[in-house]
């Protein structure tokens, strides 16, 4: 397994298996890569579409996607939600809150997810770009917080009594 | 123990997290016990928090086997051990990544050498905690996604775990990180601290396996992120 070694190794993994985001006309807004965290990595990519931020994060590759105003810099905290929850909620399933776990390999992570985000394109722009998104996407993070709960009974949340 | 289990933990050897915290409690008894010892016999390297020294020992215990150990029980030698790790990271920095992978596959080969339930290898953990630990001295630490949770131990001043890639990549190699992360928190669990979770969008295999942790112990720790 190898192990990505800078930022700009996870933007040439993320022009491999995501080319069809470049092709579409996505640049990238932002990387970065942590020696002293792992070796953690996030880029963003953006367009007038949606914003789409990777991130490698102890070993596991997550994609969150954003509207287009939202932040593009790596440390945005913003209205991101993680690609196969969306498309969960997309396709009324159980949401998936925790993320399995799979393979270790970079490439086998990204092209697992890039299937996942080709799979779903339109689907996700149009609901990223609608109206009344931040109503739809607190409804999502509410349902996330219900089964976060059921998931980890001890744990508790602020408003928690 | 849990040897085996691999970088994915229990997955892979089916230990359940009650196992780990268990091994990791009588890891930290036997690592406090020899420390203890160690300092009444007159090493002031132990008597407290001194990470450059703990460090050192690590290290040249794993390096120089007894002879080294005792030389550095007998005190003395702790920066220049202490020098020498973080030049060799330096050095992989400048010089590229094939340093970089050779160091990482000599001090994975090492850590299979010695071996996690060895004398060494436990001083190890210790040291390795040392370095991963930051702000050890605040009463919260903070877990989560990457990089919430590090830009909130940064800006509040709590405490928060992350290693340089050198060697969490030479753990992973060697099968040891999972343990490593959960030695971590059941560290701040026997020191009382208040652990908060920053993860508002998503929650990787790592972060599971800390909150099952959590979870399980029912330790009062509390989510970050409110319900919208």
């Amino acid at each position: 397994m190898s192990n990505i070694r800078n930022s700009d190794e996870a933007l040439e993994k993320i022009k491999t298996h995501f080319h069809f985001l470049f092709d579409k006309g996505f640049l990238v807004a932002d990387k970065a890569f942590e020696n002293q965290s792992f070796g953690n990595w996030i880029v963003v990519l953006y367009s007038k579409m949606l914003l789409v931020r990777f991130i490698q994060d102890r070993g596991s590759i997550h994609v969150v996607v954003g509207p287009p105003w939202e932040s593009t810099t790596t440390d945005s905290l913003g209205h991101f939600l993680e690609l196969q929850l969306l498309i969960d909620y997309l396709n009324n399933k159980q949401l998936t809150v925790l993320t399995p776990v799979e393979p270790r390999d970079v490439d086998d992570q990204l092209s697992k997810l890039s299937s996942l985000l080709i799979a779903n394109f339109e689907k996700i722009i149009s609901f990223l770009n609608t109206e009344d998104y931040l109503q739809k996407e607190d409804e999502i993070k509410a349902l996330r917080i219900i089964i976060l709960k059921q998931t980890y009974p001890y744990i508790k949340f602020p408003d928690a009594k | 123990m849990t040897e085996g289990c691999g970088d994915e933990g229990k997955s892979k050897c089916h230990a359940s997290e009650n196992e780990i915290i268990q091994n990791i409690r009588r890891d930290n008894d036997f690592r406090n016990e020899t420390n203890r010892i160690k300092c009444e016999r007159g090493n002031k390297n132990y008597c407290g928090e001194s990470t450059a020294k703990i460090l050192a020992f690590g290290i040249t215990a794993l390096i120089g086997g007894v002879a080294a150990e005792t030389f550095i029980l007998g005190g003395g030698a702790a920066a220049a051990t202490d020098a020498t790790l973080w030049g060799l990271q330096r050095a992989s920095w400048r010089a590229g990544w094939a340093l970089s992978d050779a160091a990482e596959g000599a001090l994975a080969w090492l850590l299979n050498k010695v071996g996690q339930n060895s004398r060494a290898g436990q001083v190890l953990m210790a040291t390795f905690d040392n370095i991963a630990l930051h702000n050890p001295k605040s009463s919260t630490m903070v877990i989560g996604q990457f990089p919430n949770y590090v830009n909130a131990g940064k800006q509040n001043g709590y405490t928060y775990y992350q290693l340089p890639n050198i060697v969490y990549n030479a753990l992973n190699r060697a099968g040891w990180s999972q343990t490593n992360n959960a030695n971590a928190i059941i560290n701040s669990v026997q020191t009382g601290r208040n652990i908060l979770i920053d993860a508002p969008n998503y929650i990787g295999p790592g972060l599971q396996f800390e909150l099952g942790i959590l979870n399980n112990l029912r330790y009062p720790s509390q989510w970050l992120n409110g319900p919208p």
